[in-house]
């Protein structure tokens, strides 16, 4: 298997995370600047930065993941039994 | 006419369920503390969902998300309706999640870190059987199949990550917390929050890639 890193140099490593820091566009114009010319010499960078959008990228879609409908099912179970019981702890606690 | 009038008001109910569906959470506290009952219901259910992904991907705790997700519905039941500052209470949740599920930890504390998988199977602590990626009949199969792949690699993924990376990148990337929430919940600064991201990220991303 092609690992992105392997044929990263020792002048590549240093770009390694700030390439983070680029995708998040926390990085100067100046910084910016010298990573995107470096970018567009060196392919295996410019791999490291596409798997990298990509982690982002399946990160934020497991954000956006329902819940198994069986465990939805016992949650809204929960909720319901939660909110029939109140008038009883209400009185409790008064 | 009365079906007119029917329609419309399932036009309305429908309207107003996807209103509180997208609903941030400090708008859906200031309507609880309004007194509306079904803004309450949608925190509820998204306070346990809150939990049932912590328990998972950070804990990697699967029969420890009943407990978490039982704990977030009680504590954000009660306090919901008394928070005197709507926007601090998702940074509250997630505090409230994670030592949920700390606690639950401790009670293990002479079992093995990663008893259970993040991706496994198994049974919760109440004998059911734990089904992480259960199939919807609503959704399409093919759809279903090819997101079950991608999130059993990115849960494989994180559980190789350290604990203390993973708690960041899935505040931060997965449940979308800003960097300044993110430090709350944790404790830390926001330059060590943005530090643990780039440290993580690197880390997901090369487990992900040898997967």
């Amino acid at each position: 298997m092609n690992h992105p890193d392997a044929g990263l140099d020792h002048r590549c490593v240093g770009f390694i995370e700030r390439l983070s820091r680029y995708v998040d566009g926390e990085l100067p114009a100046a910084d910016r600047r010298t990573i995107e010319r470096h970018l567009r010499d060196c392919p295996c960078c410019e791999e490291v930065l596409e798997s990298l959008r990509h982690t982002v990228a399946v990160c934020h879609e497991e954000g956006r993941t329902d819940l198994p409908p069986n465990v939805r099912e016992r949650s809204r179970a929960r909720i319901e039994e939660l909110l029939r019981n109140v008038p009883a702890r209400e009185a409790r606690a008064r | 006419m009365g079906v007119t009038k029917s329609r419309q008001a399932n036009l309305l109910e429908e309207e107003s369920r996807a209103a509180r569906e997208g609903a941030s959470y400090a708008d859906l506290v200031r309507a609880v503390q309004k007194g509306d009952q079904l803004s309450m219901e949608t925190l509820l259910m998204r306070a346990q969902e809150v939990a049932y992904r912590f328990s998972l991907l950070v804990c990697g705790r699967p029969d420890d998300a009943d407990d978490a997700m039982q704990e977030a519905l009680l504590k954000t039941y009660r306090f919901a309706a008394r928070i005197r500052e709507p926007d601090a209470f998702r940074a509250w949740l997630y505090r409230t999640v994670r030592n949920a599920c700390l606690i639950g930890r401790r009670k293990r504390a002479n079992e093995p870190d990663h008893l259970v998988s993040l991706d496994g199977t198994g049974t919760d602590v109440a004998g059911r059987d734990y089904q992480p990626d259960a199939v919807d009949p609503a959704r399409d199969p093919e759809d279903q199949a090819i997101n079950s792949s991608l999130r059993s690699r990115l849960r494989r993924a994180l559980s190789a990550v350290p604990r203390h990376y993973r708690v960041v990148v899935v505040l931060r990337e997965i449940e979308g917390l800003s960097t300044r929430e993110v430090a709350e919940v944790l404790g830390i600064s926001e330059a060590n929050v943005k530090t643990r991201l780039h440290r993580a990220r690197r880390l997901l991303r090369e487990h992900l890639d040898a997967s």
